[in-house]
């Protein structure tokens, strides 16, 4: 209760108005920057890094809800990175995951073998060349796999989860289910980045969490894309060049 | 925010466009460690003004419909407050310009005071002073005994 009356009532007020539903400008404003950016040319790094400011400035200005401020908006959030499958959500404070236990077969489902997981999907295993050793394979749901590479020498092992290199590829994904990238604190960043020339997005570990039916952990360096209808995320301890040269050794559906 | 200022759908959805093409094209001069979000909505706020001044067509906020805005209650308690919505909400559009969007932001999109002042192109001084000038004629402007019954 506010003690000024006025105050009260619009306060009241402001739930019960109908705003107008929030316009989708990102397709127009993502299509009329790369419209410059085809007459410019490949940024410079400093231009670089200020267009990882204002992806996630953009997500984070959106989603605060301070442009139109109407449910509208809440949607487009939910599908801000326009991959099936990925979802952004928004938190004030970070979720913790529980402690890790068996994490990897927590949020990517049940652990098959490599040829269940070929039989189960009906694209082609999203195996990288040049990557040694074999995969454990996990089926997250259906139209979904996990390929879980062991640590090495060249693949560092992502904190939480015991394995160097996790690729997960989905196609006609159930809507219900989704990887959930949350996000919490004043500066999370999500970087444009291009893989095989279509548009995707990196994140840093520590910058998001990552949740899937239900169940969080912190998620390591994470690259996602999409290709011919197909979402692929990589997850590695490795930087953004090393992980694009692994993203782009793999084969498109 | 935008529509709150050009009243007009199409023009809203220009006058954000064209900011986030602006702020893109600024974003060189944007002080790194300040903070975003004001720096923004003055792109938002600018761009939306330039639009007002051409928009023919004026659409007013109208209240969602009873069954959405209130949960299950007495038909008596629901019907007063949507008498006072509609009052407040005539009362708020009848408000010169200038106080119609220092109140809107405030508390129907509850911006802070430092996003207003943003919003608005001015000092956050301003927004205190013209904010509790708005105030007060919006209170001449609602009978009381509406205002009584506010939650």
């Amino acid at each position: 209760m506010n003690r000024d009356p006025v105050v009260d009532a619009l306060l009241d007020l402001a739930g019960a108005v109908e705003f107008p539903d929030a316009p989708d400008v990102r397709g127009a404003v993502r299509a009329r920057l790369g419209a410059r950016r085809a007459f410019r040319g490949r940024p410079r790094p400093y231009q670089r890094w200020r267009r990882v400011a204002f992806a996630a400035a953009l997500v984070v200005a959106v989603a605060g809800g301070f442009l139109f401020a109407s449910p509208g908006v809440r949607r487009a959030v939910a599908d801000f990175l326009g991959l099936p499958g990925v979802r952004v959500e928004f938190r004030t404070d970070a979720p913790t995951p529980a402690p890790r236990e068996d994490d990897v077969d927590a949020v990517f489902g049940r652990r098959v073998s490599v040829a269940e997981a070929e039989d189960a999907i009906a694209f082609p295993l999203p195996l990288p060349a040049g990557v040694a050793g074999a995969p454990d394979a996990y089926l997250p749901g259906d139209g979904a796999v996990a390929l879980a590479y062991p640590a090495s020498a060249d693949l560092p092992e992502i904190e939480s989860t015991g394995y160097g290199l996790i690729v997960v590829a989905l196609r006609d994904f159930p809507p219900e289910r989704y990887f959930g990238k949350l996000l919490a604190g004043k500066n999370p960043i999500f970087d444009e980045v291009e893989v095989d020339g279509r548009p995707g997005f990196w994140a840093r570990a520590g910058v998001h969490t990552l949740s899937f039916d239900g169940r969080l952990r912190s998620s390591g360096n994470t690259l996602l894309w999409e290709a011919d209808g197909i979402t692929f995320r990589v997850e590695t301890d490795l930087g953004v060049a090393r992980t694009l040269s692994i993203a782009e050794s793999i084969p498109d559906g | 925010m935008a529509w709150l200022v050009t009243r007009d759908g199409a023009e809203a959805e220009d006058a954000v466009q064209e900011a986030f093409i602006k702020a893109y094209g600024a974003l060189g001069g944007f002080r790194s460690g300040a903070s975003f979000k004001p720096w923004l909505l003055t792109i938002v706020g600018n761009e939306a003004r330039n639009r007002r001044r051409s928009a023919a067509r004026r659409a007013g906020l109208v209240l969602r419909a009873r069954g959405e805005a209130e949960g299950v209650g007495a038909p008596e308690a629901a019907a007063l407050a949507d008498e006072r919505r509609r009052a407040v909400l005539a009362a708020l559009d009848d408000l010169a310009e200038a106080d119609r969007l220092v109140i809107s932001y405030r508390y129907l999109l509850e911006m802070s005071e430092a996003e207003t002042a943003a919003a608005l192109g001015v000092a956050r001084g301003t927004v205190k002073s013209r904010l509790s000038r708005a105030l007060a004629r919006l209170r001449q402007n609602v009978d009381p005994s509406l205002l009584a019954g506010a939650p």
